[in-house]
């Protein structure tokens, strides 16, 4: 197992170098001057030179690349000429309330998700599985963004029950902060819950036709136990994987839903960033975002490895 | 206290799907006594796994549904006794091994808590230790040293599996032991080693067992009592002595004998049963051998009567009712003076 855990480490880390690399260099390939992005195209040739100096533009690609690279290790981001302020200060507000969004709207979608799904495939063919399966398939026709302004739509402009957007932090007001991010919330994990009762469905399905269900029946156990110890556990590795794979899901839906709903994320900044060619916190973003993808991941991998003692193995 | 474990009585089984129903089984009647050993015999599709499972009330839920009949197992009416009641009996008085062992065991799980889990099931007070005992001592039975529980199931090979599912099986020494085909899916060698196995095992804890296999090699090796199912029935029912000496047997026993290859007559072509097994969604009045016998004649679309050749041998057919009854008329050459035409005239009236 540790041996496992630590191949699927030094994986990790391979492709965070190479995220890294070509997050630097992708900004270097679109079209546009650095130094007009950042200072304006109003500056003389003179000043021009000293700002080409001065962010070492003279210097080789690949010696830029490991300057920043060291920099970015120690934590520093460098600094947006947009907000005019350190990168590290936009990420630190900035990423927790995208975390925080987006990891309650995957609890969400997790525990819904798999509780229908196992619903719908225990009471195969009955009416608890017809209810289900179709609110499933609407569910997972629905675009997010359309579920977002609907939401808003109907519960903060018709109804008035919620505000309509904005964002405060815990801290200072919680009862606030739950109003404001309940739609976000929800809207993130409607179309997700319907893949998630599909996926769950369908696995469950499968295993509980599996000679082993049978022998464990046959061995006096409750119907309980045949589901919970025997059914559900070989049946739910690819909703696993798949709610890990969700998480990339998540953190691009921050981008739709922090803007319906005016709030600060990471999302957010990412839009900014782009339209005012903010290079610094832009990258930033993308190595931040990817590396917690990749954690996500590795340990989607190790919860996999100790579901299934045959993943050990490979 | 009598002497029988298991009754079962004019039992029916069908399955009911969308598009048909299939008559598995067909007014079956079964009697077993405690620590006997019957083997049930019949090609694929005759209904022996399907009557196992309707005796353990495994059968498809919604799908497998017994219409007719009842089973009496150690007192309990298997057929109509809650779930909750019958789920108890499971793995305690009446356990099962199924037919693959690369299936039938949870890939995700050790074999020693797979093993454990049967204990638990019926014993919730035992102790983690006097579990672990009984797991280990188990183990050690069916030849598998105990520190491989905590082991998964891919790490063993196929006979190693079914030692498990063996252990699985008999570790709350049941009364009666269903064994569906333990061999088939295992090589030659193996199989042997296996049913020696389970027989040592059965005695030692005086276990009833109903073998189901299609092997009567396996059968004479291992069974005291032999039930000769075709289509849904039991056709001949006795001792094992009584049928392997193949005096009187039923036409579709005998031909299965003639199936088995000699090694001492020489022969091009092995004998095979002419035909096919009826289909079993269509109902049939009288012999359901009929179609395939070469002693048909038109008594044969009556429903045949269960003959007592001798004392304990039952014979479902025609050949020994009335005079025929001591089947002194029915000599194993009887197939030679019987012409081919014949029979197939006979075919035709019946259908």
């Amino acid at each position: 197992m540790r041996k496992f855990i630590l191949k699927r480490l030094g994986q990790g880390i391979i492709v965070f170098m190479l995220i890294c690399f070509f997050s630097y260099i992708i900004m270097f390939l679109i079209p546009g001057d650095p130094v007009y992005a950042l200072y304006g195209a109003n500056i003389s040739p003179e000043q021009y030179q000293m700002y080409y100096k001065q962010l070492h533009l003279d210097q080789p690609l690949l010696l830029r690349f490991f300057n920043w690279f060291i920099n970015f290790l120690r934590g520093d981001f460098g600094w947006s000429s947009r907000y005019r302020c350190s990168v590290n200060e936009l990420i630190a507000t900035r990423l927790p309330i995208t975390m925080y969004i987006g990891i309650l709207s995957l609890i969400l979608t997790a525990f819904f998700g798999i509780l229908f799904g196992v619903i719908a495939s225990v009471k195969r063919g009955k009416w608890q599985d017809s209810v289900i399966t179709v609110l499933a398939n609407i569910g997972s026709t629905m675009p997010l963004f359309w579920i977002g302004v609907l939401g808003v739509y109907v519960f903060a402009i018709k109804l008035g029950w919620l505000p309509a957007s904005g964002y405060t932090s815990p801290f200072i007001d919680l009862g606030l902060n739950l109003k404001q991010i309940l739609l976000p919330v929800i809207a993130m994990a409607f179309c997700q819950v319907a893949n998630i009762t599909r996926l769950t469905r369908s696995n469950m399905l499968e295993v509980i036709n599996d000679d082993f269900v049978r022998t464990a029946r046959a061995k006096g156990i409750t119907e309980h136990e045949v589901i919970f110890g025997h059914v559900i556990p070989n049946a739910i590795s690819p909703v696993i994987n798949m709610i890990g794979m969700l998480f990339r899901v998540v953190v691009a839906g921050s981008v739709a839903i922090e803007k319906i709903f005016n709030i600060p994320g990471m999302g957010q900044l990412m839009i900014v960033s782009i339209t005012s060619k903010d290079v610094n916190p832009l990258q930033a973003c993308i190595v931040v975002i990817s590396t917690v993808v990749l954690i996500v991941n590795l340990l989607v991998d190790i919860i996999y490895a100790l579901i299934d003692p045959r993943i050990r193995l490979q | 206290m009598s002497d029988t474990l298991l009754d079962i009585k004019d039992l029916s089984i069908e399955y009911h799907t969308e598009f048909e129903k299939v008559y598995a089984v067909n007014g079956l009647s079964l009697k077993l006594n405690y620590g006997e050993t019957l083997g049930l015999v019949g090609e694929t599709g005759a209904g022996k796994t399907t009557t196992a499972l309707g005796i353990i009330r495994l059968l498809p839920d919604g799908i497998g549904i017994v219409t007719k009949g009842s089973i009496q197992l150690d007192g309990t009416d298997m057929v109509h006794e809650s779930e909750e009641k019958v789920r108890k009996l499971r793995g305690k008085t009446v356990s099962m091994i199924f037919q693959d062992p690369m299936t039938s065991l949870n890939p995700i799980k050790t074999v020693g808590d797979q093993i454990q889990e049967v204990l638990r099931a019926h014993d919730r007070s035992m102790s983690k230790a006097e579990l672990s005992r009984q797991v280990d001592e188990m183990m050690e039975m069916v030849g598998i040293p105990s520190y491989r529980k905590t082991e998964y199931p891919h790490e063993f090979s196929g006979g190693m599996k079914q030692r498990i599912v063996i252990a699985m099986a008999l570790v709350c020494e049941p009364k009666l032991i269903l064994a569906d085909e333990p061999t088939t899916a295992l090589d030659v060698t193996i199989q042997a080693q296996m049913l020696g196995l389970i027989r040592n095992l059965q005695k030692k804890l005086n276990t009833a067992m109903i073998l189901i296999t299609h092997d009567l090699g396996v059968v004479a090796n291992t069974c005291e009592k032999v039930a000769v199912m075709y289509a849904g029935e039991i056709v001949e029912n006795g001792f094992a002595e009584q049928i392997f000496c193949q005096e009187k047997l039923h036409p579709y026993t005998r031909g299965l004998f003639n199936a088995i290859p000699k090694l001492d007559v020489e022969t091009s072509r092995l004998e095979a049963i002419e035909g096919m097994v009826p289909d079993p969604t269509q109902r049939i009045e009288g012999c359901r051998f009929a179609n395939r016998c070469r002693f048909a004649t038109p008594a044969c679309s009556q429903e045949p009567p269960y003959v007592e050749v001798e004392n304990g041998h039952f014979i479902k057919c025609h050949l020994f009712s009335g005079e025929n009854r001591s089947g002194k008329t029915i000599p194993e050459t009887v197939s030679g003076s019987l012409t081919r035409e014949k029979s197939v005239v006979s075919e035709k009236e019946v259908s």
